[in-house]
């Protein structure tokens, strides 16, 4: 029984590691999964149980708990969107404040992004990019440490918990298609379209044809569904 | 080869109609009395007398589905042991879409029944033509 107990465990723990949620619904699954198994155990038959549940990332969509969540809508997301990204939001207007001064005003957000790549300018808007010598704090520090909150901080934070704070302030989450927490790579890609200036929001054209899914949404298989408030 | 072929075609079957009834079956259960997963599966099993293979990852989700839309509740509880265990039991609402499902499964067999009747009266009536050597 020592034995079946450690399997379960270890079993549990993996499967727990999958889950999106708070704790307290997270630990609520692992308790449910290891009370099956343990009566499975009692009743001598631990191992089909297990091979019913395939690897503890299949037994994980089985217990997922909102796969039958409704997918976000856009006002929503957009809210939260904007909290998350509230450091972005401020470099791109000290940029625009900044340009006022050097006669070269641009307010756009998300900002436009300006590379100098041995001695050649990558930008992502056209016709100005790298023109000045001095670009200034803003451009060579906020900017970059704003854009790495924007797309590694905050997909860190989803693919840990399911959510970021502008998402909890609104009672969404994001999942994979299964249901799980959506792993670090595709977190990552779908918040690479910031890299793009203000080109980023064709990433939200499918919203205007009724679409509950930015493109990159698509294109990561990942959902942004709503969950009731109390339960992140 | 063909007689795999249809023990596949058996299971395939068997799974489709298990992902079907699956959801009158432990309401049906439930309606009963209240259980916790591990014994709703077992009952299910016996219920189905090996004709019904319903695994946890088609349980779970459907209780899941079932508590989130209020036709059953959960409850931890340690009824006789150390260990609390969940145990699910149907609502007034739950009974009202059980008796619905049950309608409509009633209907649907004896639709069938009296199709396949009406095909075997026609066949025995008018046989077919022997195919020519």
């Amino acid at each position: 029984m020592i034995a079946d107990q450690r399997r379960i465990s270890e079993f549990a723990g993996a499967f727990a590691r999958h889950l999106p949620g708070s704790a307290a619904e997270r630990e609520q699954r692992r308790a449910e999964l290891v009370e099956h198994l343990m009566d499975a155990a009692e009743a001598g038959e631990l191992d089909e149980a297990l091979r019913r549940l395939g690897d503890p990332h299949q037994a994980a969509v089985a217990f997922a708990p909102s796969q039958f969540s409704a997918e976000a809508r856009f006002a929503r997301r957009i809210g939260a969107a904007l909290v998350d990204n509230l450091p972005l939001l401020a470099v791109a207007v000290a940029i625009a404040v900044q340009g006022l001064a050097r006669d070269s005003f641009t307010l756009a957000f998300p900002p436009f992004v300006h590379l100098q790549v041995g001695g050649v300018c990558v930008s992502t808007m056209p016709a100005a990019g790298c023109i000045h010598d001095d670009p200034g704090w803003i451009q060579r520090i906020a900017m970059p440490l704003a854009l790495a909150w924007s797309i590694v901080g905050l997909a860190v934070l989803e693919s840990r918990t399911g959510t970021t704070p502008g998402k909890r302030l609104a009672a969404l989450r994001t999942l994979s298609e299964t249901g799980l927490l959506l792993r670090l790579g595709p977190a990552v890609v779908r918040r690479t379209s910031f890299l793009l200036g203000p080109v980023a929001w064709l990433d939200w054209l499918p919203f205007l044809t009724g679409r509950r899914r930015r493109m990159l949404d698509h294109l990561v298989v990942a959902r942004v569904v709503t969950v009731r408030r109390g339960t992140l | 080869m063909s007689e795999l072929t249809g023990t596949a075609s058996v299971s395939r079957l068997r799974r489709e109609l298990a992902r079907g009834t699956v959801e009158l079956v432990v309401l049906s259960i439930l309606n009963t009395g209240r259980c916790y997963g591990y014994e709703l599966l077992k009952l299910v099993e016996q219920a189905g007398a090996g004709r019904l293979e319903v695994k946890e990852g088609t349980l779970y989700p459907l209780l899941h589905r079932l508590e989130d839309t209020g036709q059953i509740t959960a409850s931890w509880e340690a009824v006789g042991r150390t260990r609390p265990r969940k145990y699910y039991a149907i609502t007034a609402g739950g009974r009202g879409h059980l008796q619905m499902l049950r309608t409509e499964w009633t209907d649907l067999v004896n639709g069938m029944q009296q199709l396949l009747h009406t095909l075997d009266d026609a066949r025995l009536t008018d046989p077919p033509a022997e195919e020519a050597p």
